[in-house]
């Protein structure tokens, strides 16, 4: 049997992990909440520009982001956390990223620490990165690494990028997703093209600058919007991650520390019980 | 009454304006330009300048608009700001103090200064600047919706 004293170490050490659980799960919660709002917002401006592409590509594709290539080198975007403790997120980004192709088909445009680790030890190639990302995205890092992926598609280094990322769905939901990032492919252009700008049986729309300039603007800004609300994504999702492995990890440690509060009552009981016994005993030896 | 379309002002961090308007004038990258109700389809680029608003009702409200994406369709306009304000809402000492540092870049071009970058940053400053040195001019100007 063990010892009171070496149990009430344990609550004690049980204990202090409890503490930096619930710690850092407030502070999960907390960044989830900006999380969200923000998010919001980023839908709202990467869903009109979204809108705004398709309805342009539906007149002209005179854009490199806009032509589909026959070549087959592919970059995948994967966004990560910097650190763990926040259960399978992780895990289950990077087990959807090798789906996408082995180390000679697809180099790795890591965001986040995390996936810079474990593709790297697959033998990816990291052709680029943002680490590390932090709890709260910079856009400005992000804007960055978005005219990074598309210079290196204009410059025809790759020919497809696409994005495996966690999306958030609301409360703990969240889901894994792929896209393609680029060649940008309206989903079925003109299909939309009703419910906007091209009104049906109209198909001029004023440009300025006059096309193609203004796709320049137009698409620097889609890509960035695009990475954005991908990573805004994660990052919410991320957070959310974390506070539900928090939540289990303290309502573990709770129980463990009832279990081990009764273990400690049972020997402190047992050692009174047995001094009890001996000084009966002896008592009763010398009587 | 003139007639009305609506509006929405969105950056990627925060929508910065949404209401019915009479008219506007936007900073276009090729000279401003106004937009009226019934207005053709759309898509112009804008650059670092003032956007100028007439709501329902008459009032006027100023934004102070580093750079963007203005989409006119049938069902109305949406800007799509880089970044946007509306002139209450600039923090002029902010401004101020990122315009003086901008001109020092500048001035100094130290190796390693993205000299293109400073350019931009003392264009937006000196934008916010005179949009917010602008407010509250004509009649029933009003807080933004």
């Amino acid at each position: 049997m063990i010892s009171a004293k070496d149990v009430k170490n344990k609550i004690r050490t049980v204990q202090s992990i409890e503490q930096i659980c619930r710690a850092m799960k407030t502070v999960a919660a907390i960044r989830l909440r900006r999380a969200e709002q923000r998010l919001e917002t980023m839908r709202l401006y990467a869903g009109a520009i979204q809108g705004l592409v398709e309805r342009l590509a539906a007149v002209t594709q005179d854009h490199p982001f806009l032509q589909p290539r026959d070549g087959k080198r592919k970059a995948m975007v994967l966004v990560t956390s910097d650190r763990g403790l926040c259960g399978g997120y992780n895990a289950n980004a990077v087990r959807r990223a090798l789906e996408e192709g082995g180390p000679e088909q697809v180099a790795v445009i890591a965001v986040g620490r995390r996936g810079v680790a474990q593709m790297q030890r697959r033998g990816y190639r990291i052709a680029d990165r943002l680490v590390p990302l932090g709890g709260e995205p910079d856009p400005y890092q992000v804007m960055r690494l978005a005219d990074r992926i598309g210079r290196l598609f204009s410059a025809g280094e790759v020919d497809e990028v696409s994005a495996v990322y966690t999306a958030f769905h609301g409360g703990t939901r969240s889901q894994m997703r792929r896209e393609v990032l680029l060649p940008v492919t309206p989903r079925a252009a003109g299909a939309d093209a009703s419910r906007g700008l091209l009104a049906p049986g109209t198909g001029d729309v004023i440009c300025e600058p006059p096309l193609p300039g203004l796709l320049e603007g137009v698409m620097t800004r889609y890509l960035r919007a695009r990475l954005a609300a991908i990573v805004q994504e994660a990052s919410a999702s991320e957070h959310a991650a974390r506070v539900a492995a928090m939540t289990a990890a303290s309502d573990n440690a709770e129980e463990m520390i009832r279990s081990l509060t009764l273990a400690y009552n049972k020997a402190r009981q047992a050692g009174i019980t047995k001094e009890l016994t001996e000084i009966v005993g002896a008592s009763e030896a010398t009587a | 009454m003139p007639p009305l379309y609506d509006l929405t002002i969105v950056s990627a961090d925060r929508v910065v304006y949404r209401g019915k308007v009479e008219s506007l004038v936007a900073p276009g990258a090729m000279g401003s330009f106004g937009v009226l109700a019934h207005h053709a389809p759309m898509v112009a680029e804008l650059e670092t300048g003032e956007l100028d608003v007439v709501a329902e009702g008459g009032g006027r409200v100023s934004f102070a608009v580093s750079g963007g994406l203005l989409e006119v369709t049938w069902s109305g306009v949406t800007v799509l700001a880089d970044s946007a304000e509306a002139a209450e809402e600039i923090d002029v000492d902010r401004a101020a103090a990122a315009e003086q540092r901008a001109e020092e870049r500048l001035r100094a071009r130290p190796e390693g200064v993205d000299t293109a970058r400073a350019e931009a940053a003392l264009k937006r400053a000196l934008n916010r600047l005179r949009v917010a040195r602008r407010k509250g001019r004509g009649p029933g100007a009003s807080e933004n919706g």
